[in-house]
Formats: structure tokens, sequence, C-alpha cells
């Protein structure tokens, strides 16, 4: 199909100013690594602005070289991969039933997902039944209570109903059961919804460090996001009379390391879920 | 079918995973067993720590932190076994409350003076005045009674208070100035309050790209400008007028000293975005501020030296004289006469007399030297009588105070000496001298009626202040604000303190 | 508009499923489906293969949520550590009085609505068009690097972003202020300017998501049947009109999803943006309730106000969203349950 005049107007615009905002976003992006790459001083006195000056690698190699940043890499990569993986399988198994809208007490269901967004008990009675039932000082904890979430359990849902009916009631008819149809005709089809999704959790447990925080004692289960958060001392978490780490602030550099450090595992994740973004995943399904 | 089995399968394994999630210990402990007591009378006892930074560095050297040459040391001197347990970076409030409501009770446990207060009056804690008495005659020589006496309820203290050394030598602020570029325009120290104003001035004429005095604002957004509050007497938030209590906020010396820092800011003397700046050094390390106002420790920071001497080798910081305001006031608040924690001995505490004995333990010259020095013979030698050792080993062992628990006397001067800030340490105590003004916040134990309107009297404040200075408000609006103040709980507030301090307060 | 749209989608709909159903006819020869008339168990018992499915779900949300939640009560009791939840004192509603009786909650009530409704009007709207104009990319290779380059953003914590807005927008060195010299102004405080600091609050926040935001929609795009496009294309119609008459409608249900739910987050605040970017001279203007909250509770250590809040805020936040999800089924939407 030929474009007109018109639509290659629109498209330079469109182009322009998509460009200008990824500009826009890229710039603080190369700030900060550049400041994680530069000279301390030059990066107190603000020379640094989109460049590294006096370029070495010592606040990377601050941050990396402890035993602690392994570990703590190893549970945020588990935790994230597993977490993952496991909530998709809860989610889907959640989300398609309630795309059968004739389904007896289904809303309800929904509704009891619902509630849970914004009423919870509190930190207090969740850390007791945690405690209860072992997960305290547990690798599962930083998984399980996350495992589903209600955003991301109704996005799976929506989608799932965006596929068209016909295709279910054809399967049906041919007498598939409804983990069949679920896992051979949903699923291949949902291909660009379970990426979202997946992308969604990934980022939520690839973040996640509070639970680990309340959660967990043991130095060994500390996730990346809080082993990195320790590292910083910054000025304002220090009361006026801890001379012996006011003595030691940070460096600014550091700080900008460890900010790196924080994103760009996950960054590096979209790129390869951006195949399964491919528009025509239903042609041939119908006819088919 | 397969496909239906599968997914049978995989449903059974994620319920059976969570079932057993309970028995999965199988994550590496970090506690080894290797350390065994022998000794006929051991303890073991679950110390409860806050958090230190050099956790952070522990971990980097690559060390055990509940089984390393210190701990050892310290089992072996004390015989006593510690299984040492920290608290997080941040809300470790959160995670306390959690602990307790769980009914974990370490043996002793560190905290914060207010939470220590507000744990003892829910009937958390015990009182420590029979342990201290019974187990703790070293800790009672080392202590003198004002820190005991602000973690006093009801003739009892709620714990054992680790003593700050240096309260009574240091204030909390004072005057940092780049004593190079003073040599360099002829300038002196300033006396009184006009000459340091004039002081200012004659750095803006000379050096139009320099900021004068770089003012930051604390956590409530209240400005830190403390040697000059203290110029005006209202340096200390509470302090005692004619036999009262009164919030130093609402006085009219508070009133002078805004219109004071308004016209260093509208002479272009200040920082313009003072409002927003948090961080102290961003400006002074940089080269662009002239002054600003923080306390000996901000001086020696790594950051200060070696950015600021990188960039003008020839810089000197230093600390200026407090400026005399009228009626002869100058100077600041005091420090807190105890380090920010307390040791507390839960009701439910299972080795009440290894956790006492544990304190008085390192409350000895033993514990001292290594909470001091490290280990003889890894970290220093002793020399002809004398403690000899070097930066490096000295930076190897640097983690060793994440295990502090009480200060000796002299231990501060000691490890001050140790770390190559001494010479600082004495200027600024040279420039405190006579010039500690007391604050009255820390001997009364956390009052109600204080505590639940202490922010929004900070807001209050912050907001009329910045204000006035940046011209948003007029000064004029002072009745109204003192009046506002009273309504939002001033008023009751100070009328509990004065009720606290007709019982208990002295002098 | 939405009221256009929410029919025009039943439209489109019944289009698709007339040219399924004709297609289904072709092929299988069948008959559209039959009304259901079963009874209400005898349904049960047909789907009892998706009630199993369910079931993980409901354990999970049976254990992990609605088991604690009986803490809720924490909001109505001065809560003392020894006594436990159950066993502390009941105060009834002190701990709300406490919380709103005071001069301070009435203005960050209402700064939190200000700001929310700020939000939601002007950055509702962009990440979805921004998918819209990333769709009309042809380029595979740029599509996927403007995508992947404008979501970082959301990846910074507020302390970053806030520090890069507070530089760019500095009176002294900020560069904003920099080019407004060079054309003969004056420099301008923003942050510290109440006319100002919502909107720099609000945009800066459109900005940090605006990528990230597009990620949910341009999935749901590529679950569009391409026919209906090519049906469209052989009427005659521009991409533009395909983008009003199908992009659009068949994006409706996402789109009216995440509308309920920014409904269903209107009292909340991005609390560490505000802390990061508020100054004493702003407090009127920016104070909003979870500043408030963690003022009050920071000094006064008691747990009951700030499960008040909590509560009083996702009370709130839940009867939006009931709200919403109830006039959306009116009109004959899909809604959240």
């Amino acid at each position: 199909m030929k474009q007109t005049q018109a639509e290659k107007i629109f498209s330079v615009f469109n182009i322009s100013f998509l460009l200008i905002f990824s500009l826009v976003a890229v710039l603080p992006f190369a700030h900060i690594i550049s400041k994680s790459l530069s000279d301390e001083v030059a990066v107190l006195t603000k020379q640094v602005t989109l460049w590294p000056i006096g370029f070495n690698l010592n606040s990377y190699q601050y941050v990396v070289h402890s035993k602690q940043f392994i570990t703590s890499l190893g549970v945020s990569v588990f935790v994230t991969l597993a977490g993952t993986l496991i909530s998709i399988l809860l989610t889907v198994l959640a989300a398609y039933p309630l795309t059968k809208k004739d389904m007896p007490l289904g809303s309800l269901i929904s509704l009891l997902y619902i509630i849970t967004m914004f009423f919870g008990g509190g930190m207090i009675p969740t850390y007791l039944f945690y405690k209860q039932i072992g997960l305290y000082d547990n690798i599962w904890v930083l998984i399980l209570p996350t495992a589903i979430s209600p955003f991301n359990m109704i996005l799976m849902r929506n989608f799932f109903e965006s596929i068209s009916p016909t295709l279910e009631e054809s399967a049906k008819m041919d007498g598939a059961s409804n983990l069949r149809i679920l896992f051979q005709i949903i699923l291949p089809l949902s291909k660009a919804a379970i990426a979202t999704i997946g992308l969604f959790y990934a980022v939520s447990y690839w973040n996640s460090f509070f639970n680990a925080l309340l959660f967990t004692g043991k130095r060994s289960l500390m996730p990346l996001q809080l082993y990195l958060r320790n590292l910083i001392m910054s000025t304002t978490d220090l009361a006026d009379s801890d001379w012996e780490a006011r003595a030691k602030v940070s460096q600014e550099s550091i700080r900008a390391a460890t900010i790196i450090a924080a994103m760009v595992p996950i960054l590096m994740v979209y790129p390869f879920l951006q195949k399964y973004f491919v528009k025509g995943v239903m042609i041939g399904a119908v006819k088919g | 079918m397969l496909i239906k089995r599968m997914l049978s399968l995989a449903i059974a394994v994620t319920m059976a995973t969570s079932l057993f999630v309970g028995c999965g210990k199988k994550v590496e402990k970090d506690t080894t067993d290797a350390v065994k007591t022998q000794e006929t009378k051991s303890y073991k006892i679950r110390f409860s720590k806050s958090y230190h930074s050099g956790l952070e560095e522990a971990g980097k050297a690559g060390e055990n932190i509940v089984d390393n040459r210190f701990t050892q040391a310290y089992e072996k001197d004390s015989g006593i076994n510690v299984t040492w347990e920290f608290q997080p970076k941040t809300d470790g409030d959160q995670k306390i409350a959690m602990m307790f409501a769980g009914g974990d009770f370490p043996d002793l446990i560190s905290l914060t003076k207010a939470q220590a207060f507000k744990y003892y009056v829910q009937g958390v804690l015990m009182p420590v005045n029979e342990l201290m008495d019974k187990y703790t005659p070293e800790y009672k020589k080392i202590t003198p009674k004002e820190p005991l006496d602000a973690v006093m309820q009801d003739g009892k203290y709620v714990g054992f208070p680790a003593i700050a050394d240096d309260y009574t030598k240091a204030t909390t602020a004072g005057i940092i100035v780049r004593r190079d570029i003073m040599n360099e325009l002829g300038l002196k120290d300033p006396k009184t309050i006009d000459e340091f104003t004039a002081l200012l001035k004659a750095v803006k004429e000379k050096k139009p790209d320099m900021i004068p005095l770089d003012v930051r604002v604390d956590t409530n957004s209240i400005p830190k400008l403390n040697p000059i509050e203290g110029a005006f007497g209202v340096a200390p938030l509470w302090a005692v007028s004619n036999g009262k209590v009164v919030h130093n906020a609402i006085q009219p010396g508070y009133k002078d000293y805004i219109l004071y820092v308004k016209s260093l800011y509208n002479q272009g003397l200040i920082n313009k975005e003072f409002s927003l700046n948090k961080d102290l050094k961003a400006n002074f390390q940089s080269g662009k501020a002239f002054a600003t106002i923080g306390g000996w420790a901000d001086t020696v920071s790594s950051g200060m030296k070696n950015t600021l001497l990188a960039k003008f080798p020839t810089a000197k910081i230093d600390f200026i004289p407090y400026p005399e305001g009228k009626n002869g006031l100058k100077g600041s608040a005091q420090k807190p006469p105890f380090a920010n924690n307390v040791i507390c001995v839960p009701v439910n505490a299972k080795e009440k007399e290894g956790g006492a004995k544990f304190i008085d333990y390192c409350s000895t010259e033993k514990a001292g030297l290594i909470q001091d020095y490290g280990i003889e013979g890894i970290d220093y030698k002793v020399q002809d009588g004398k403690i000899a050792t070097s930066d490096e080993q000295q930076s190897k062992a640097a983690w060793r105070v994440i295990y502090t628990t009480v200060s000796r006397e002299g231990s501060f001067n000691r490890r001050v000496g140790l770390k190559g800030y001494t010479e600082e340490f004495n200027r600024y105590t040279e420039v405190c001298k006579g010039n500690i003004m007391p604050d009255i916040q820390y001997n009364f134990p956390p009052i109600e009626k204080v505590d639940s309107v202490g922010g929004t009297l900070a807001k209050h404040q912050a907001e009329f202040i910045t204000k006035v200075i940046m011209g948003a408000a007029s000064i004029n609006d002072w009745d109204k604000y003192v009046a506002d103040f009273n309504t939002k709980g001033g008023k009751d507030a100070i009328a509990a303190v004065n009720e606290w301090y007709a019982k208990n307060g002295k002098k | 508009m939405l009221l256009y749209y929410i029919i025009k989608t039943r439209d489109i709909q019944k289009d698709v499923v007339e040219v399924e159903t004709v297609l289904t006819k072709e092929q299988k020869g069948k008959t559209s489906p039959r009304p259901d008339s079963r009874s209400y168990f005898q349904k049960m018992a047909a789907y009892k293969e998706l009630y199993l499915m369910a079931i993980p779900g409901i354990i999970f949300l049976l254990l992990f949520k609605y088991l604690p939640m009986y803490g809720i009560i924490m909001a109505f009791k001065n809560y003392n550590v020894m006594k436990g939840i159950i066993g502390s004192d009941w105060v009834g509603f002190k701990n709300f009085i406490m919380l709103f009786a005071t001069s301070d909650f009435p203005l960050a009530f209402r700064n939190t609505l200000i700001l929310s409704v700020y939000h939601l009007s002007w950055g509702f709207p962009v990440p979805l068009i921004m998918a819209l104009l990333l769709n009309e990319v042809r380029s595979s290779v740029l599509k996927r690097s403007v995508q992947t380059i404008t979501y970082i953003p959301h990846f910074f914590s507020w302390v970053v972003i806030s520090g890069i807005f507070i530089d760019i927008l500095s009176p002294s060195s900020g560069i904003v202020n920099t080019i407004i010299q060079a054309f003969g102004g004056d420099p301008v405080f923003f942050m510290a300017d109440p006319r100002y600091i919502r909107s720099i609050l609000v945009f800066s926040s459109i900005w940090k998501e605006a990528g990230w935001g597009t990620i949910l929609y341009l999935a749901s795009i590529t679950s569009i049947d391409p026919e209906l496009y090519q049906a469209a294309a052989m009427d005659g119609a521009g991409r533009l009109h395909q983008t009003w008459s199908i992009t659009i409608p068949c994006l409706l249900p996402t789109i009216i999803i995440l509308l309920i739910m920014r409904l269903g987050n209107i009292m909340d605040s991005n609390f560490e943006q505000v802390l990061m970017m508020y100054s004493a001279s702003v407090f009127d203007v920016t104070d909003v309730i979870d500043t408030y909250v963690y003022r009050v509770s920071f000094t006064s250590l008691q747990f009951g106000l700030t499960s008040a809040a909590g509560l009083f805020k996702a009370v709130i936040n839940c009867m939006l969203l009931l709200t919403a999800n109830h006039v959306v089924k009116r009109l004959g939407g899909r809604g959240m349950y």
C-alpha cells in the first residue's frame, strides 16, 4: 500500500517527535553512566555532563568486588527467574477461568482479587503468619507472597478475552478440554501478553527489596537492590553524632555506579522480548 | 492426556513446594558452630545491634560478620558467646516492631532513645537498675551521670546508654571556612555577628563567583544555621529562661534571627537555593562556597580533602570562632550526651545475666583495646609500652567498629588519633570551648504531647522562616505565626515539658 | 467522547463476530451457537475444570492476602506490642481523629486530589498516543530502539530523577534559566515557586512513565486481527481513519481497565517524588496525604496512625474504583469483575 503525501509528512513529524523524546530519555542515562565512569573530583566539580572525564572503572570495582555482591546477584537472579515463571503460570491459570463470563461465581472471584489491591492486613500479621509457616528467613518469602498480582491478572484476563471466541468454540466442538484449549490455543496466541506480563513481573521481582528487608535477616538472602542501597552512605542518612560514618560519605561516582548496576541487567531483558510484539499473530488462526 | 497430566503435575508441584517451604531451610547458615565454649560458666546471648556502615566493609573483606577474629577475641576474653544480629539500615522501626510482635526477644538490643522509652512504657523492656547494680560494676565506673539521667523514667533506667565521648567538648556544628581565602584577602576572624556579615561581604566583593555562606536544610526543611542561631540565643530547640522551659522557635530572639538571615539572603550572601539544598558538601567541596556549617567530622571526610585539595592544592579548611550577637550571646547547641543507642533488655530475654555481664565486659580495658585498636599481633603491637600500628593495618581492621558497644573515656580520642584526625578535632574543640549551649531535649523522656506534634511544628517553623527569607511572606506575620504555632499543639507541648521540668529539672 | 467509543466498540465487535461467524459457517457449515439454558448447578458441573484452574490462585489469595487481613483493626486500636493486635486496647476512631482534626490535613487532602487529577488528565493519554505513534513507524529497528530507550526513565528512582530536574531548573546554574537569560529574561526559581511546582511534579512523572506505559498498549495492538485493517483499507480508509475506527476501539477494553485502575489510585501519590522535590516554600501546594502522614507519625512512633491513614485512603480508592466500574458496566462495557 503506497503512502499518500499526507502520510509521508506525518511520518516525518512522527519520527522526529519520537527521536526527540528518545533523546530526552537517554540524556540522563548517559549522564549517570558518565558519572559512574569518571574521576570523583570531576564529578563533584560538576564537570561531567554527558561524557566521562578521567575514565576509570574504580566505582564499578568497588561495587562488584565484595563477595556479598555475588551472593546478592545470585539471589536476585534466582528470585527473578523462578518468580517470573511461577507468577506467569499462576496468573495464566487464574485469569483464564475468569474469561468465561457465564461461569457462576466468576464475578465474585474477580472481586476477591480486586479487594486485595486495596486492603491488606499490614506488616505485623503478615510477619506472624510467615513465621508460623516457616517463610521467615527463607528464600521463598521473596517469591510466594507476590506470586500473583491482581493488576497483572486482570490484564491477562483482558488479553485472553481479546482472542476471538470462535476459536475456542471450534475447539470445544472438536471435544478439547479447557486445559487443552488454554495451552494449545490461547497461549500460543498470547505471546505478546505473556511477554508483557512476564516483563512486568520480572521487573517487579528484580526491583523488590522491601520483603527481603522485613522478612529476612540472613545476609545470604539479601537481594541485589538491598545490597546496593546499603552500599550508599549519604549524609542525609546520618545522625549529626555519627562522626565515623560522616567522615566516610560515599562518593558520587560510586552512587552512580550502583544506580547503573541496579538497572542494566533488567533493561537488557526487554529487547529480547520485543520479537513477541509482532503484529499479525492472528493471521490464519481463524481460517485454519 | 499428556498436557493435562503435565499440568496437574505442575500444579501439584507448586502446591507441594509451598507446603514444604517450611522444611526448605537448606540455605546456608551464617553462623558456624565452630566456636565452642569450653568454660564451665559460659553464657550464650543474642545481641541485636543497629546498622553500621562497617558491615559493608566487613563483607568486602570477605569476613563472616558473626565469626571472625574480633568476635572470637570477645568470646575468649569474656566467656560469653554472642550471636550478633544487625538491624537493617532503613525501616529499622518496622523490623523491631515485627520482631517483638512475633515474640522474638533478643537478650540485648540497641534502640534509639525514643524507641527505648516507647517499648519500656509498653512493657516490652525491663528496667536495668538491678542488673546494673549486680552485674556491671565496670560499666557504672565509666558512665557519667548525665547520659544515665537521660534514659531515666520514674527513677528507673530503661537501658544502658552508650556514651558519646565528645559531648562535653564539641557542639553539633560550627562555621567551616576556607582559611586560605581569608589569608589571601587579608581577612581576620570576626568577633561579632556584624563582623561576620562584613567578612561575607568582603568575600563576595573580591570573589564574586563564590557563594559566601552555603546553607542547607535538614529533613524537616529547617535551615541548619545553629552557630548563627546561637548569636541570637536560640540555638537549642528547647531552653530554660527565667526558670521556665521555652521553645526557641517562638522566642523573640528567633524573630531577630530570621531578619538577620533574610538580610544575608537579600545581599546575596547565602545561596539562593538553600531551601532545596540538603547536601552539606557539594558546594564547599567543589570550591564554590567560601563557608558552610558543619561539624569537625565533615571537614576530614575523604570527599572534602580529596576533592577540594585536588582542585585547590593550597586550600585550607578551618573553623572560625562563633560570632557574638547582642547581649554577648554566642555558640551552638550541645551534642547528645550519649551515642544514639541505648542497649536494652527485653522482659522476656532468656539470658539477662549474660547480657548484663557482656555489657560489663565491653566496659573493661581489655575490650576497649579491641574496640580501639584491634587484635594484638595482627592489627597492632606493643612497643616500649606504647601502641604501634600502621595505616594499612588499621584500614584492614576498620570494620571492627560494628561491634563497639560501650565507649570508654578516651576511647574516642584514641580512635580519632588513629585515623589522624586529632589535629582537626582539637582545633574544633578549641573553637567550641565555652560556647556549648545546653539542650534540655536530651534530658526529658519522650512526652506524648511533644512527640505527637513534633513534625507538624517543625513544618510550621520551616515554612515561616523560608517564606520570610525568600520574600514570600512578611515578618509582620510573626504574631500570627506564634499564635498558630501554639494552636497546632505548641502550647500543650510546652506546658507538658514544663510539667516535667517542675518535677525533675534542676539547675 | 468515551461514550462514543464504547458504542463504537460494540458496533465493531458486532462486525467482528459477524465476519467470524460467516467464516465459521463457511467452513464448518454449522449454525450460530444456541443460547445457554442450563441451570446454575449444571453450569458449575460443566465448568469444573475451570474451577480447578482457579483454585491455586484462590488458595494464594486466602493464604497470603485474606488471612492476615485482620490486621486492619489496628487502625482502631492503640497497638501495644506485648498485647498483640487482638489484645490491644480498642480506641475506636481516635487515630482517625488525631489524623484528620489538624489544620494541615484538609490541605494535604486537597493537594493529593489536585495532583492526582492533574496527573490523570494530562498523563493518561500520553502512553496511548505514543503507542499509536510508534505503531505507525514502519521501520522495525527504529520502532524497537525508540521503545527501548524511552522506557529507561521508568527504572531510575526518584532520588535520581529529582536530582536531575533540580539541576536543570536551578536558577543559578540550570540550563533552562540559562536559556531564559540569553533571551533577556530573569532567572526563575521554578522549584520553589508555588505556581510552577505542581506542573513540574506532574510533568516529570509523566515523562518518567511514558515509555513504560506504551508497552502494554503496543502488546494489545499486536493482538488486533490484521484482517480488519485489510478490510478497512480495501474500503479506502487511510491510516488515520483506520487508527480511529479500528485500533482505538479494539484497545478500548484495555484503556477502560487502566482508567478504572487509575481512578482506584487517586488517593495515592508518588511519595518518594514529592519528598525529594518539595521544599518549605511550596508546602502549601505539594504537601500530600502521604507526606503528611509520614511527618506526623515519624516523631510519634504510633502504629495506629499509619494504619488509619492507609485504611482511609483504601476506602476512598476502593469506592472510586467500584463506582467507575459500575458506570462502565452500565454503559455496556466489560468492567473489572
